[in-house]
């Protein structure tokens, strides 16, 4: 009731409702009505019996006795596979608490787990959690059973102490906690040099774990358009300086845009998904394309027309 | 601009509170936190002309309040030297009442108070108006509002300073209630002729002792902008010498009735002796020696002073140590026997119990004043009061209207038709009638007018039953249409018991029985010895008058009208009622002698709207007080801390205002940095 009447299209007034499971409640509404209106089922269809031909499938699993009894095309490949193994990793560095609205990133990336979670769960996939900022802080195992879910929204919302990020370490970490296939959905601002965290992530994917970036940036990481001159300090390593953000803004663009594109090309490099959003994004929207997004194509009309 | 409390200015320092508070502010605010500082450059500091103080209209605005609110309780005002102009403040009415009482008689006072007088008519503005009241026991205008305004401002001075200088303190008691009572009838006066208050300055300029009567001022209505000041003369003291009250006249115990006198004087702490001496008044001789006292170390003593029947009948009592300045003596009339004499014009044997002259000796035996019951024609004294038992003749109705011409009472108790006949003569009247009735029921009173001075004595309704009181034999009278005659009482079947007329300077009354116990109870009834001896003191010449009294009585003097009032201390002859003279001593009033100093909260729990009531309540000798008085009274009427309030109340308003929009426009910048721990 509470979650139909709120609107998932604004980030901000959903970020205002405390409870972690009521917001994705509410994002998982969209994200359903999303999917139903696209030719495209995302990951999860490649579990189900049966799924609908899509253009670029192999032809190889399409089942040709369903297509004689309904005339349409049904992929049957898998329908013998068993449950997904899934593990949403969460980034709750100091860089996340950054916000130049009314809620930091934070809260949005942990909406965007919870709800990711969620939608795994609801599919009968077993799906854990993972915290991490300088260490792996927290860590839920992969299962299904009753309750498991409410123990993920529990690991999620708990407060980090730590400040760096230590991606590299993290990635390490899963790799070495992921024995069998698991799909591994990584949130994080993707903030720290690609050069500290490229390996890890290399051996992550060689070890045929299904890696997806999902990197949560405020829209002020990206162009600049915040503060004013003053004394800027850095919330990680506490370094500061000087800055006056109309003499920085075109150097700062220019090199965040750098950066960004390095790590779109790592990703695509190790052969894992990527996907950018920023928190003034409607959550639903950026899932429902972060679920669309195949492996190699790119996730957004924008990166397309590029 | 004054202040009357400028030490309050202090709380200007804390205008540094909001400055330090704006620098603190901006040192903590210029720190921004961001996530991504590696992708930045550093900027190039640029030269900052702004100042470092943050929001400095906001910082103009927290000064100002702080620095109105120490104005306001710094109660400012503004000094009224300018010249007034038609536009300024309508004239405010100064009322001084100068207190002239007895107590104004002590060295020092009257001058000080005087000179108080005078400072305070210097300071007046020529627009204002000004009344000048003196009083005691009585109030008296000296100056009026008309007579100031028609004084040129430059003379005005002269003028007051004339008046008050022809004044000197009288003998009387000092009552304050009635002199603010008149000054307020002055000020509404005023305010009705301008139309409205233009404030109003009640100046008491009074030594304020302790005996002033000040409980009539509870019960006054102060107009609007009405305020009272206080302007003590002197630094009271109780005095330290000893006063004499007179509490009246003892009981004769056969030397004579004592004087009975309280001596007061401060408490000491341990026994003082005094001695007391009587002199005589007239020649100022001592008439006897002195009397040693012993006064306890309360400083009070009742004291009994036996005074011979030799002694003059004018005294005075002395102390003969430290006797006060003001109360230090008595003054007292011996209280004189009062002789009543009767005549009996009848042929009354005193041994005859049915005859009245029985009872008259009977009735008087016990009475205070000597009275002498004759039945022939005295030569010396003319008998006051006439008592007709028997039919007179020709030659003894003249002797009786000659004795009702001269001022007599004659009382006819008319037991016969002749007997009214004779009372109709007397009276002068014709076409009275009588016929003797003897009812088979005896008569009552049935009508008794108690306000008629026959019956006054038993007006009240435990002395006023009649109805015991019968009569088996009675008169009828008719009297004539034009008669002057009054009928005081009425028998119960309305025909009249009894009568008076006013015959010359007498009276004559007439009884219309007999006061035969065979005929009616009367002489055997308690009323009978009251009725009488009232008959005979008015015959005499009323009540026994008062003898020594103080100053503050001398209305109850019972002076003919258009007698000159006494306004001194000492033995005084004042004329009686009936044309005969009398001593009357007349003291200090008991009140004056309270010489302490009375508290200004006696005034605030009256009501006293006092304007300087924050101020030190008394002023010495040398002290002006003139000017922070004026100082508190301009502060009272112009109030000024109440706009520096209302501004200050405003500028918070604006600066609550500000605050709010820059809180606002900044917040859009830098809420950034929220960091979650």
């Amino acid at each position: 009731m509470l979650a139909s009447a709120m609107s998932a299209a604004d980030p901000a007034a959903l970020l205002a409702v405390k409870d972690l499971e009521l917001r994705t409640k509410v994002v998982m509404e969209g994200v359903r009505s999303g999917l139903h209106r696209s030719p495209f089922t995302g990951f999860s269809a490649e579990f189900t019996e049966y799924r609908q031909y899509t253009p670029g499938d192999d032809l190889r699993y399409l089942d040709w006795r369903a297509y004689a009894r309904s005339d349409r095309y049904y992929l049957k490949k898998f329908e013998d596979e068993t449950n997904l193994r899934a593990l949403v990793i969460l980034d709750v560095s100091r860089s996340m608490s950054f916000g130049s609205g009314e809620h930091p990133k934070i809260e949005y990336a942990r909406t965007l787990a919870g709800t990711l979670a969620r939608f795994l769960h609801e599919q009968r996939d077993v799906v854990g959690a993972a915290l991490f900022d300088e260490r792996m802080e927290r860590v839920v195992t992969p299962r299904w059973r009753p309750g498991h879910l409410q123990h993920i929204y529990a690991t999620l919302t708990r407060e980090p102490s730590g400040r760096d990020t230590a991606l590299g370490p993290a990635l390490t970490e899963v790799a070495r906690l992921c024995r069998k296939r698991t799909l591994i959905l990584l949130i994080s601002d993707f903030l720290p040099p690609v050069d500290t965290w490229a390996r890890e992530l290399g051996e992550l994917t060689a070890a045929r774990h299904d890696v997806r970036a999902l990197q949560v940036l405020d829209p002020a990481e990206l162009n600049l358009e915040f503060g004013r001159a003053a004394v800027w300090e850095d919330l990680e390593d506490g370094a500061s300086q000087y800055v006056d953000p109309v003499q920085a803004r075109e150097g700062y663009q220019s090199r965040i845009n750098a950066h960004l594109n390095a790590v779109k090309a790592t990703f695509q490099r190790h052969g894992a998904l990527h996907h950018l959003t920023t928190t003034d994004q409607p959550m639903a929207d950026s899932l429902v394309q972060f679920l669309q997004a195949r492996r190699g194509q790119p996730t957004t009309r924008e990166e397309a027309s590029a | 601009m004054s202040l009357l409390s400028p030490w309050f200015l202090a709380g200007l320092f804390l205008i540094a509170g909001p400055i330090v508070a704006h620098l603190i502010r901006r040192a903590t605010r210029d720190q921004i936190s961001f996530s991504a500082l590696r992708f930045l450059s550093p900027s190039t500091p640029r030269l900052d002309r702004r100042s470092r103080i943050q929001h400095p209209l906001l910082l103009l605005l927290r000064c100002l309040i702080v620095a109105m609110l120490a104005l306001a309780f710094a109660r400012p005002y503004w000094n009224q030297s300018t010249p007034p102009t038609a536009n300024a403040d309508p004239a405010r009415l100064v009322i001084v009442l100068l207190d002239r009482s007895a107590s104004m008689r002590s060295p020092g006072r009257w001058e000080n108070a005087t000179e108080q007088v005078e400072d305070l008519v210097e300071n007046l503005e020529p627009s204002d108006q000004f009344e000048l009241i003196a009083f005691d026991g009585t109030s008296e205008t000296l100056i009026s509002a008309e007579q100031w305004q028609q004084t040129l401002p430059s003379e005005r001075a002269g003028l007051v300073s004339a008046v008050v200088r022809e004044q000197s303190p009288t003998w009387q008691a000092t009552w304050i209630d009635n002199a603010v009572a008149r000054a307020l009838e002055t000020v509404r006066e005023t305010n009705e002729l301008l139309g409205g208050g233009a404030g109003a300055e009640l100046n008491i300029v009074s030594d304020l002792a302790n005996g002033s009567r000040l409980a009539g001022l509870a019960s006054l209505d102060w107009p609007d902008q009405t305020v009272v000041n206080l302007i003590t003369v002197d630094e009271l003291e109780a005095s330290d010498g000893f006063t004499l009250q007179w509490l009246g006249w003892g009981a004769d115990q056969g030397q004579g009735a004592p004087a009975r006198v309280r001596i007061s004087g401060p408490p000491a702490a341990t026994p003082q002796s005094l001695s007391v001496q009587l002199w005589d008044a007239e020649t100022n001789e001592p008439w006897q020696e002195p009397r040693e006292i012993v006064m306890p170390t309360t400083g009070t003593q009742l004291l009994a002073l036996p005074i011979s029947s030799d002694a003059p009948s004018t005294l005075r009592i002395g102390l003969s140590e430290n006797p006060a300045e003001l109360g230090g003596s008595l003054y007292i009339v011996k209280n004189l026997p009062r002789e009543l004499r009767f005549q009996i014009w009848g042929n009354d044997d005193v041994r005859d119990t049915n005859r009245a002259g029985f009872y008259l000796q009977s009735a008087v035996s016990g009475w205070q004043d000597p009275v002498v019951i004759s039945s022939t024609e005295a030569s010396a004294d003319t008998p006051a009061l006439h008592i007709v038992t028997d039919q007179p003749d020709a030659a003894e109705l003249t002797l009786l209207q000659q004795h009702l011409a001269d001022g007599a009472f004659v009382l006819v108790l008319a037991d016969s038709t002749q007997l009214i006949a004779a009372a109709a003569q007397l009276a002068g009247e014709t076409g009275w009638s009588s016929q003797v009735n003897q009812p088979a029921q005896p008569l009552l009173f049935g009508e008794i007018d108690f306000v008629h001075p026959l019956f006054a004595s038993f007006a009240d309704p435990r002395f006023s039953d009649f109805t015991r009181i019968r009569f088996s034999t009675t008169v009828d009278i008719s009297l004539s249409a034009d008669t002057a005659t009054q009928v005081v009482a009425r028998f119960d079947n309305e025909q009249p018991a009894v009568l008076e007329t006013p015959v010359g300077d007498g009276r004559l009354v007439v009884w219309a029985s007999s006061w035969s116990p065979r005929e009616t109870p009367w002489v055997l009834s308690t009323k009978f010895v009251p009725w009488l001896q009232s008959l005979a003191e008015r015959a005499t010449g009323g009540t026994a008058p008062l003898v020594v009294t103080d100053l503050s009585n001398v209305d109850r003097l019972g002076l003919p009208a258009g007698t000159a009032v006494p306004k001194t201390t000492g033995v005084h002859t004042l004329p009686g009622l009936n044309g005969r003279t009398r001593s009357v001593a007349l003291n200090v009033s008991p009140s004056e002698l309270q010489t302490g100093a009375l508290g200004w909260g006696a005034f605030e729990d009256l009501g006293v709207p006092l304007a300087n009531r924050d101020s030190t309540p008394a002023v010495g000798m040398e002290g002006s007080n003139a000017r922070p008085e004026s100082g508190l009274v301009s502060e009272s009427r112009q109030r000024a801390w109440r706009w520096f309030i209302l501004i200050a109340v405003g500028l918070l308003v604006i600066e609550g205002l500000l605050a709010l929009y820059f809180n606002r426009s900044s917040g859009a910048e830098p809420v950034a940095a929220n960091p979650v721990n």
